[in-house]
């Protein structure tokens, strides 16, 4: 890869997924660009890069994009997220008499889909009761390739070996060869969408429970504050927000609160909140 | 934290053994089932038992039975380790008295998730 093109591809980037490319991440983004012209049957990371800068944006930029994008992940990533969800957010909001006993979830980015389907899982041991109508747990993500496989439900033993209780795999998964599916039940409780939440939200907001978990990261600081403010129009006034652990919105959006329980933290939204 | 370590293979117990040093925890190692026993028996409850499923002699199933059937180790937390694959598999290892399971081939990373599912943290 040229020097010269690397500013290109970290601009192309920041304008169709928001990731961030620095300097250092050069050799990463060379040998994910090498992996993915062999799939796409081009001779070569130069060749690659001279069609994306003479074509029109089309399908290829968009899976460039996408085979650059992280999706490292795990199920009950962390797993303090899910324990404030189970003991003291969902019981919460089910007790709220305006809730009608219905909750809504937004799992935002959610790459190969452990993160909703933990929380489908989650609901379906401690709260029976919520599903079909009285549930809407919503799974999106940029990478149409991410999206397609999540939905399939379907993951490798080194993928199972993560994070997943043992229980768990016994009694919501099957088993298929080396692979184990998720059973019909959990996976009928997730609707999964490709979109860019750098310019779209999901058509059923705004959610009691949104978790943008290890995607700020990636994003430059005024994207962050963008996605910010984004997400406060996608939340009830009196929903919850979730972060990833390194993630804050400390000193780059001040309309939200930020509430300490467990070993956990969460956001909720000031009455006015606004840019800082 | 303690932590033993049960398998017949030397260099997996230096794998593990690694591992778990580097996640902060002091480490025994037992080459077998009996010698694990024997070992529990002089040094008391670790808060950990990495459990081989295949072992010549005693079986990491039937060591796990035995550890659940001794008052003494109430309270211990074990982790059966296998190249195992089946989920009959996995349920028989529950039901003897295992609570997670670890597939190989595993990295350190994935050692540590399974250790936190098990209330266990670096420390």
């Amino acid at each position: 890869m040229k020097k010269e093109d690397f500013p290109f591809l970290r601009q192309l980037a920041r304008e169709m997924s928001g990731i961030s490319l620095t300097e250092d991440k050069a050799f990463l983004v060379e040998s994910r660009l090498e992996a993915f012209a062999s799939r796409e049957g081009v001779a070569s990371v130069d060749d690659l890069i001279r069609r994306l800068r003479q074509e029109p944006l089309n399908g290829l930029h968009q899976r460039a994009m996408e085979a650059l994008a992280n999706h490292e992940t795990l199920f009950f990533r962390d797993i303090a997220p899910f324990e404030i969800l189970r003991r003291w957010i969902v019981p919460e909001i089910l007790s709220r008499g305006s809730s009608g006993g219905r909750v809504s979830v937004w799992s935002a980015a959610c790459s190969f889909g452990q993160e909703p389907y933990s929380v489908a899982m989650l609901l379906r041991e401690h709260f029976p009761a919520l599903h079909d109508s009285a549930l809407r747990l919503v799974a999106s993500d940029f990478s149409t390739v991410a999206v397609e496989r999540a939905a399939s439900g379907r993951y490798s033993q080194l993928e199972i070996n993560r994070g997943l209780p043992a229980p768990y795999l016994l009694k919501y998964f099957e088993q298929h060869g080396l692979e184990w599916q998720l059973r019909p039940e959990i996976r009928r409780m997730v609707e999964f969408e490709r979109l860019n939440l750098l310019n779209t939200l999901p058509a059923a907001a705004p959610f009691d429970i949104i978790l943008l978990r290890n995607m700020l990261i990636y994003l430059d600081l005024d994207l962050r504050r963008s996605v910010l403010g984004r997400i406060r129009r996608a939340l009830k006034p009196d929903g919850f927000l979730f972060l990833g652990i390194s993630e804050s919105t400390f000193g780059i959006d001040d309309g939200y609160s930020p509430v300490a329980v467990d070993n956990g933290c969460y956001y909720r939204l000031r009455p006015t909140g606004g840019l800082l | 934290m303690q932590a033993i370590i049960v398998d017949d293979s030397k260099a997996m117990r230096a794998i593990l053994r690694n591992m778990m040093e580097d996640l902060g925890f002091a480490v025994w190692e037992a080459g077998g089932g009996a010698e694990a026993l024997d070992l529990l028996r002089h040094q008391g409850r670790p808060d950990v038992a990495l459990v081989d499923w295949n072992m010549p002699g005693m079986s990491g199933v039937d060591l796990i039975r035995q550890m659940r059937a001794d008052p003494l180790l109430e309270g211990l937390r074990i982790l059966m380790v296998t190249t195992e694959v089946e989920a009959a598999r996995v349920a028989v290892a529950l039901q003897a008295g295992a609570q997670e399971y670890l597939m190989k081939p595993f990295t350190a990373e994935t050692l540590q998730e399974k250790l936190s599912l098990l209330g266990l943290r670096k420390g």
